[in-house]
C-alpha cells in the first residue's frame, strides 16, 4: 500500500424527501416563531418538510496513491452522492473527506461548453472549469485536438458539431487533465465504438499512473481499469477490497448470474436419454459468470446413471447468442458409474483465446464409440450463459475487436528476426 | 502518521463563511473565460453586436430627457439636460445590471455548479467583469459626447480633475455593491423563489429613490426632513459624485460618500457569506 491520498471518515449525507426548496418565506417564519414558543407545531413542520433519508451513512475508507478503485453498487446505493461529495459539489451532512493534491471529477463530458464558442475556445473554458490554467492548456492543446479527432472543425462553434464530435471533444479535454486523483462517473461510453475503445485505452493508460476512482455498471470496463473496489449498498459501505469479490456482491445483489442451475427444469435433448442424466450444475469460484480472456470455467455437475455407464465425456458447445456454435470444449473420458449411482463431475474448461463477449453453453454427456460416432446420453442446450471480458494482458494491451479480429486468438506466433543486408 | 498534509478537507460546515481569496485568484483564468463566454454569447447573432452598449444609454438618456425634462419639466443642473440624464443613467445602469445579473447566479449556473467544483464566486465576479466592459463602452461614449458638446456648444463645463482621478475607486465600489446585494439575493432566491419576481420591481423603485431622473438638490430642497434618509442610499452620493466630477454640478457630500463605502463593505461581506452558505448544498436543492 502506498501513501494514503484520500481518506473518508464517517461520511453521511441526508436528503429530505418531498418537495425540496419549494419553501416560502412564510413557512420559514412560522417555523422560526414556532421554535421560540416551543410549540408542538414545530413537529408538524418537521413532518411537513418531508421524510429524511440517508443517501450515505457512515462511509469510511482510505485510498492509496496510484490505486485504481472501482465504486460499485446498484442504482440508488449512493455512488453518485459519494462522488459529488468527494468532488465538492455538495457538502456531507456528517463526516469528513480529506485528500492530497488536485482532484478532477468527470461527472459529465463537456461541462461548461458554450454553444456559441468554437471548439478551441471551449477547450480552454472546459479546461479552466476543471482547474487548469491557460498555460497548462496551451501545453496540451495540440494533443487534445488530435485526440478529439475534430481537428478541421476546431474553430467552428460547437453548436454546429454533431453530438458525437461534441462528446469526443469533451472527453479529449477530460483525458488530458492530468490530476492527482481522477474521479469518473460512467463517462466512457461516448462516441462510436472505435472512439469508445480509444477512450477505454486512454483510461487504462491513466489508471496506470494515477489514483482513479471509477464508477460504472459495466463490469468489463471495471476489470480493465481497476484492481480494488468499494461496494456500496443502501448508502453503506459493505465491502472494500478485491474487485472480483465486489463484482460478485454486485452480481449477487442484482441476480445477474445463476451459479446453481437445476438442470432438470431445463429442456433436454440427446439420443440416448434415460440411460444417464445431467441433474445439477454449479459454477464454482466466481459469482458473476464473467471470465477474463484466458480464464478458466470451473464447473461441478451431478450426474445420475440409470444403467451402468463408463467412459462418458462432457462436451461443452459454446455459441454466441443468436448465432451458431463457435467452439467446443471436450473432456477426457471421466465418468464411470453403476446403475442408480449419482456422481459428481468436477471440470475445468480453459477458455483459451476465446474472444470477449457473451456465450451460451450447451453441455453434452456423451461418449465416442470405436468407429468415431458420438453418442450423447443427455444434453442441455442452454445450460448457462457466461461472458468473456477484455483482458489487455492477454492481448498485449490491445482491445480485442471481434469484427476485426474474429472470435479467437490463436497461440502466439513464433519467429525470429535476422539482419539480411544493409543499404 | 502524525504530520499528514491534506490539501483539502471537506466537512459538513466550513470553518469560515468568507471565501478563500487565494483560491479565487488561482482560478482567475476561469473567471476571465466565463466573462468572455457570456460577453460573446450576449452579442453573437445580434446584428448590432456591442453597439447595443451605446444605444442603450442613448435611449435611456433620451427618454429621461423627454419625459422628465420636457414633459414633466423637472429642472436639471448644468447646461445640458441630455448630458445630465446620460451621466446619471450610465452610472446607474452599471450598478443595476451588476445587481440584476448577479442575482441570477444560481439560476444561470445551475448546470455548471451541479457538475464540477470551482470557487463559486468566479461566476458572479465574471458577471461583474462583463458588465464592467459594457459600462466602459458606455462611459467612453458619454465622455465623447461631453467633449464634443463642450467644443461645439461652448458649454464651458468645469470638470473637477481631482474627483475624476477618484473615478476608478467609485466604479469599483458600484460593482462590488451591486454584486454584494445581487449574490445575497441570489442565495435567497434559491430558497424563496418569490423573490425573483420582486428583484426587477425593486430595482426600478430603487432608481426612482436615487437621483437618476432628477438632481439630488431637488429632493433635499423640497423635503429637507428626508434629506438624511435620501442621502443614506449608497447610490445617491455615487451618482452625485459622477455629476460633480464630470459636469461640475451637484453637491457631493463626503460624509455620505464615506457612509456609502461602509454600506458597500457591509453588504458585500453579508452577500458573500449568504452566498457561501447556500453554495455548499445548492446542488441538493435544484
Amino acid at each position: 500500500m502506498g501513501e494514503i491520498v484520500l481518506q473518508a471518515r464517517g461520511v453521511s449525507k441526508q436528503y429530505i424527501l418531498g418537495q425540496i426548496g419549494s419553501g416560502t418565506l412564510r413557512d420559514d417564519l412560522d417555523r422560526f416563531f414556532a421554535r421560540f414558543k416551543h410549540d408542538k407545531r414545530e413537529e408538524e413542520f418537521r413532518g411537513k418538510s418531508g421524510d429524511r433519508f440517508w443517501a450515505l451513512k457512515d462511509v469510511s475508507f482510505d485510498i492509496a496513491a496510484g490505486s485504481a478503485v472501482a465504486l460499485i453498487g446498484r442504482n440508488g446505493a449512493g455512488k453518485s452522492t459519494l462522488l459529488k461529495i468527494i468532488s465538492r459539489i455538495t457538502a456531507p451532512t456528517e463526516g469528513t473527506v480529506r485528500y492530497k493534491g488536485r482532484v478532477a471529477s468527470l461527472l459529465e463530458v463537456g461541462t461548461g461548453f458554450n454553444q456559441h464558442l468554437t471548439g478551441r475556445e471551449n477547450i480552454y473554458l472546459n479546461g479552466a472549469v476543471m482547474g487548469l490554467s491557460r498555460a497548462d492548456i496551451d501545453k496540451r492543446l495540440d494533443e487534445i485536438i488530435e485526440f478529439s479527432e475534430v481537428g478541421p472543425f476546431i474553430d467552428t462553434p460547437v453548436k454546429r458539431y454533431s453530438s458525437g464530435m461534441y462528446v469526443k471533444l469533451g472527453f479529449a479535454v477530460a483525458a488530458h487533465l492530468d490530476p492527482d486523483i481522477l474521479i469518473c462517473d460512467e463517462v466512457l461510453a461516448v462516441g462510436d465504438s472505435r472512439f469508445q475503445e480509444k477512450c477505454i485505452g486512454k483510461m487504462s493508460e491513466l489508471a496506470a499512473g494515477h489514483t482513479v476512482i471509477y464508477v460504472s455498471h459495466n463490469m468489463h470496463t471495471l476489470r480493465q481499469l481497476c484492481t480494488t473496489a468499494l461496494y456500496l449498498e443502501n448508502g453503506r459501505l459493505t465491502y472494500s477490497g478485491e474487485l472480483e469479490h465486489a463484482i460478485g456482491l454486485y452480481a449477487g445483489s442484482s441476480h445477474l448470474a445463476e451459479t446453481h442451475v437445476d438442470l432438470s427444469t431445463l429442456q433436454h435433448s440427446g439420443n440416448m436419454g434415460k440411460l444417464a442424466s445431467l441433474e445439477t450444475l454449479d459454477i464454482r469460484d466466481v459469482l458473476s459468470a464473467e471470465y477474463p480472456m484466458d480464464g478458466v470455467i470451473r464447473l461441478s455437475l451431478e450426474v445420475r446413471a440409470h444403467t451402468d455407464v463408463k467412459g462418458l465425456r462432457l462436451f461443452t458447445l459454446l455459441s454466441r447468442p443468436g448465432s451458431g456454435c463457435v467452439a467446443t470444449s471436450m473432456s477426457a473420458p471421466l465418468c464411470m458409474a453403476k446403475k442408480g449411482e449419482r456422481s459428481r463431475l468436477d471440470l475445468s474448461i480453459p477458455l483459451g483465446g476465446l474472444a470477449p463477449g457473451e456465450y451460451d453453453a450447451e453441455i453434452w454427456l456423451c461418449f465416442i464409440d470405436p468407429v468415431g460416432r458420438m453418442v450423447s446420453y443427455d444434453a442441455v442446450p442452454r445450460a448457462f450463459r457466461f461472458a468473456v471480458t477484455q483482458n489487455p494482458e492477454r492481448t498485449d494491451g490491445m482491445l480485442w475487436n471481434e469484427k476485426r479480429h474474429g472470435l479467437f486468438r490463436l497461440p502466439d506466433a513464433e519467429g525470429t528476426c535476422t539482419v539480411i543486408g544493409k543499404e | 502518521m502524525p504530520q499528514e498534509k491534506w490539501t483539502v478537507e471537506i466537512a459538513p460546515r466550513r470553518k469560515s463563511l468568507l471565501p478563500d481569496l487565494r483560491e479565487l485568484w488561482r482560478y482567475r483564468d476561469l473567471t476571465y473565460l466565463l466573462a468572455r463566454r457570456s460577453f460573446v454569447a450576449m452579442y453573437k447573432q445580434t446584428i448590432l453586436g456591442p453597439a447595443w452598449a451605446i444605444i442603450q444609454p442613448l435611449l435611456t438618456g433620451g427618454i429621461l430627457t423627454l419625459v422628465f425634462g420636457m414633459l414633466v419639466g423637472l429642472k436639471t443642473e448644468g447646461p445640458s439636460m441630455f448630458l445630465f440624464y446620460m451621466c446619471g443613467s450610465v452610472a446607474w445602469n452599471f450598478f443595476s445590471r451588476c445587481l440584476e445579473k448577479t442575482a441570477q447566479t444560481f439560476a444561470d449556473n445551475e448546470k455548471l455548479y451541479g457538475k464540477v467544483y470551482f470557487p463559486r464566486l468566479c461566476a458572479p465576479v465574471a458577471t461583474v467583469l462583463v458588465t464592467f466592459v459594457s459600462f466602459l463602452i458606455q462611459f467612453a461614449f458619454f465622455l465623447i459626447i461631453l467633449i464634443v458638446a463642450n467644443l461645439i456648444n461652448g458649454y464651458g463645463i468645469a470638470v473637477n480633475w481631482g474627483l475624476i482621478a477618484l473615478t476608478p475607486v467609485v466604479v469599483l465600489e458600484m460593482g462590488l455593491f451591486g454584486m454584494g446585494v445581487g449574490i445575497g439575493l441570489s442565495a435567497l432566491t434559491v430558497r424563496y423563489k418569490d423573490l425573483t419576481l420582486l428583484i426587477g420591481v425593486g430595482v426600478s423603485l430603487w432608481m426612482y429613490i436615487s437621483p437618476v431622473a432628477y438632481p439630488a438638490s431637488v429632493l433635499s430642497d423640497k423635503y429637507p426632513a428626508l434629506r438624511t434618509l435620501f442621502m443614506l442610499n449608497p447610490m445617491t452620493p455615487i451618482i452625485e459624485f459622477f455629476r460633480s466630477a464630470y459636469l461640475g454640478t451637484g453637491s457631493l457630500d463626503w460624509l455620505y460618500l464615506g457612509i456609502s463605502f461602509g454600506v458597500t463593505a457591509l453588504m458585500l461581506i453579508l452577500g458573500v457569506m449568504l452566498f457561501q452558505k447556500v453554495e455548499r448544498t445548492f446542488a441538493d436543492v435544484i
